[in-house]
């Protein structure tokens, strides 16, 4: 089942005298259960696709179709419903609420979603434990270490049941023992849970883990190849 | 969870939050105390004013006032004051005689306003009888022949007021812990009257030198004082007949009401007893006094009252201490002024420090408006952030302000130190704060506001940030 679609996706950036032309004509398309990497050097529009593919962006042409629904037609406040109901995120630097423990940022997007207290214990406690996180469910971002904080990040963005994960390179900020394991727990989350996670990186050990290598340069796909 | 969430951040920094919440506490308990120390000056004053000095309403002859003469008086008072108090918007009425005169002790002499009441239905529309010394007399004396009751001010000034050293005050001060070298060094002063309080000052500095402290003139002030109840004082007018009359009086009692320049001024005798010795003849009064039921009715009575008796002047309090209506009129206005100068200090401090808040917090923001957050639940996590803060400062502010106001209505706060200033202007030297429940209440209300109001606009900052910006901010 087709959970994302990608048109002739374009964007320009015209904040400078010169015009960029970030993304240049990206036309890709993922399937439910996909473990797939995009890739290419600094500056190749990894960033900036993906910003688009979450709705964080507005392409200057093409369009984004997620589930069927074309994003670039939903307004403002649709756009952020969307989201959340439909695209978990992962954040290079994590990006945990400092505030709230491992257990509260998850349950975070679910409070959002009104989800019972009940309902949102249980699949807390679920991802957390799959995580690897099951005893740190109490503990502030602070009281955690990188790879620990990458891996509750990880928790919150499939906590909603998102269609797929958006990772923006996920393991730049880890060493290499938290990077393999947190790469071990998205495999395992992606089989298990089934859901279609898309890494934007030029990180090799993540990139030998990936199903699928989407190779980028000047806004364009150069190679899309399964293994 | 945006509760949860929101009252979490406000702890994020401690210190600053603390600052904030400190200073809006500090801030609501220095309003509060401020108005509530106003208030109950103001409260006090006007009490006395209405209890002690003028009563609510005042009737007297078209010329009295600005002749100030005896023979100007109420023809038909009896009739009047009868009528007055059938009304049943009126408390009580009472008649006074009031004749200008001098008050002579001794080679001291003062001109004085004798104000010759009817003991009885003095009582309803005044206090003064309640305000004697203990020790001095009371006011059931008045009943006896040729009592007089002057002020504590005019009796200092007329040297009936005396300090003498007695042995039992010697034993009083060895009792409060007052050291032997001091008590030998009084020796000399022992057993010796002193006219009057300034003479005894001066030679208590000169004896004790180093040794005289506020806490041993206190001491010696209080116990050493003694009144002389039995001087004769000759009270000397003109009559309607444009006689001189004089006659003796004895000190019925000295009373005390905290206005030095009323004090000075006016004296109380019986009022059947200076009826005959000014022959004035029956039914008739200088002056009839009101007091109403509601006071907020005062000026629709009056108004009703210059219709029914048009041939005599009628004022009300506010027409007679025109000061005091403008303070109550402007009080409430000063206020406001002082609220609104408190509350702008709050906002801004909300508004530096929610701004600081959302600056501080742009990735964060952005990553919650990626992640779903939406637009509405951001302005309102960050409005709660400041309301919050705004809160526990104000609630807190309230309670201190409103147990330090309690506490100090209880034990009231001496000024003494300036209490001669005060009282000359009719202020009291002790201070009851007091404030209404309803202030409290629109406090309260109006902190929230003004926490709401100054969240606006980092919440509106907040809401500006476009998250695939704000989550590239480092």
């Amino acid at each position: 089942m087709k959970v994302l679609e990608i048109k002739n996706l374009h964007k320009i950036y015209n904040d400078s005298a010169v015009e960029v032309h970030a993304v240049n004509g990206i036309d890709l398309h993922f399937e439910e259960g996909e473990f797939a990497a995009i890739v290419g050097p600094s500056g190749s529009g990894k960033t900036t696709l993906l910003n688009m593919i979450g709705g964080l962006d507005k392409p200057t042409n093409g369009e984004v179709i997620i589930n069927g629904t074309k994003i670039g037609t939903l307004g403002k406040s649709k756009i952020i419903d969307f989201r959340m109901r439909n695209i978990g995120f992962v954040f290079q630097s994590y990006n945990l609420i400092p505030v709230l423990t491992a257990k509260e940022n998850v349950e975070f997007i679910m409070g959002l979603q009104k989800w019972t207290k009940e309902k949102r214990n249980a699949r807390t406690k679920e991802l957390l434990e799959a995580v690897g996180l099951g005893d740190r469910m109490n503990s502030r971002p602070s009281q955690l270490s990188g790879g620990q904080q990458q891996r509750v990040s990880v928790a919150r963005a499939l906590a909603s049941k998102p269609s797929f994960v958006l990772a923006d390179e996920p393991t730049a900020n880890l060493d290499s023992k938290s990077t393999s394991q947190l790469l071990e727990i998205m495999k395992d989350l992606n089989k298990k849970e089934n859901i279609t996670f898309i890494f934007s990186t030029h990180d090799k050990r993540v990139i030998d883990k990936a199903r699928r290598v989407i190779t980028i340069e000047d806004g364009k796909v150069t190679s899309d190849e399964i293994k | 969870m945006i509760w949860k969430t929101s009252w979490k951040n406000v702890w994020r920094n401690k210190t600053r939050s603390l600052v904030v919440i400190i200073s809006v506490t500090l801030g609501v308990i220095g309003g509060l105390f401020y108005i509530a120390f106003s208030e109950g000056m103001v409260r006090q004053r006007m009490h006395s004013v209405l209890n002690n000095e003028i009563a609510h309403i005042q009737i007297t002859n078209k010329n009295f006032r600005s002749n100030n003469e005896i023979k100007y008086m109420i023809s038909e008072g009896d009739k009047i004051i009868d009528e007055l108090n059938n009304d049943p918007e009126i408390l009580s009425a009472s008649g006074r005689f009031i004749v200008n005169g001098m008050l002579s002790v001794d080679a001291k002499n003062s001109g004085i306003q004798i104000m010759a009441v009817d003991p009885e239905k003095e009582k309803t529309i005044s206090e003064i009888y309640q305000k004697i010394i203990p020790g001095t007399g009371n006011w059931d004396k008045i009943k006896t022949k040729n009592k007089i009751y002057i002020g504590e001010a005019l009796a200092k000034s007329l040297n009936i007021i005396n300090y003498n050293i007695k042995d039992f005050v010697i034993d009083s001060l060895r009792k409060k812990e007052v050291s032997e070298k001091v008590l030998l060094m009084l020796e000399p002063l022992r057993n010796k009257r002193f006219k009057n309080e300034k003479i005894f000052i001066r030679e208590l500095e000169k004896t004790l030198k180093s040794s005289y402290n506020n806490t041993i003139k206190k001491q010696l002030m209080d116990n050493a004082r003694y009144y002389r109840k039995r001087a004769k004082l000759i009270f000397s007018f003109v009559n309607a007949d444009s006689n001189q009359i004089s006659e003796a009086y004895r000190i019925g009692g000295i009373y005390k009401i905290d206005n030095h320049m009323f004090e000075k001024v006016y004296a109380f005798i019986n009022a059947d007893q200076f009826k005959k010795l000014a022959g004035i003849p029956e039914g008739q009064y200088h002056q009839i006094l009101l007091k109403v039921n509601d006071l907020d009715e005062c000026t629709n009575i009056k108004k009703r009252l210059e219709k029914k008796y048009s041939s005599l002047e009628i004022l009300s309090w506010k027409d007679i201490q025109t000061d005091m209506a403008y303070v109550e009129e402007f009080m409430g206005f000063f206020y406001n002024i002082f609220i609104i100068i408190i509350l702008a200090a709050l906002s801004f401090g909300i508004i530096n420090t929610m701004l600081m808040a959302v600056l501080e917090r742009t990735k964060e923001l952005g990553m919650l408006t990626a992640i779903g957050m939406n637009r509405r639940k951001v302005f309102r996590m960050i409005m709660l952030e400041s309301i919050f803060l705004s809160l526990t400062g104000g609630v807190i502010g309230m309670i201190l302000g409103r147990i330090l106001i309690a506490w100090t209505n209880k034990i009231g706060i001496n000024l003494s130190s300036m209490g001669d200033g005060m009282e000359s202007f009719g202020y009291s030297s002790i201070c009851y704060p007091a404030i209404d429940d309803t202030f409290f209440i629109n406090l309260t209300i109006l902190v929230i506001f003004t926490g709401i109001l100054s969240a606006i606009y980092p919440a509106y900052k907040a809401l500006k940030l476009n998250p695939a910006d704000a989550l590239k901010t480092d």
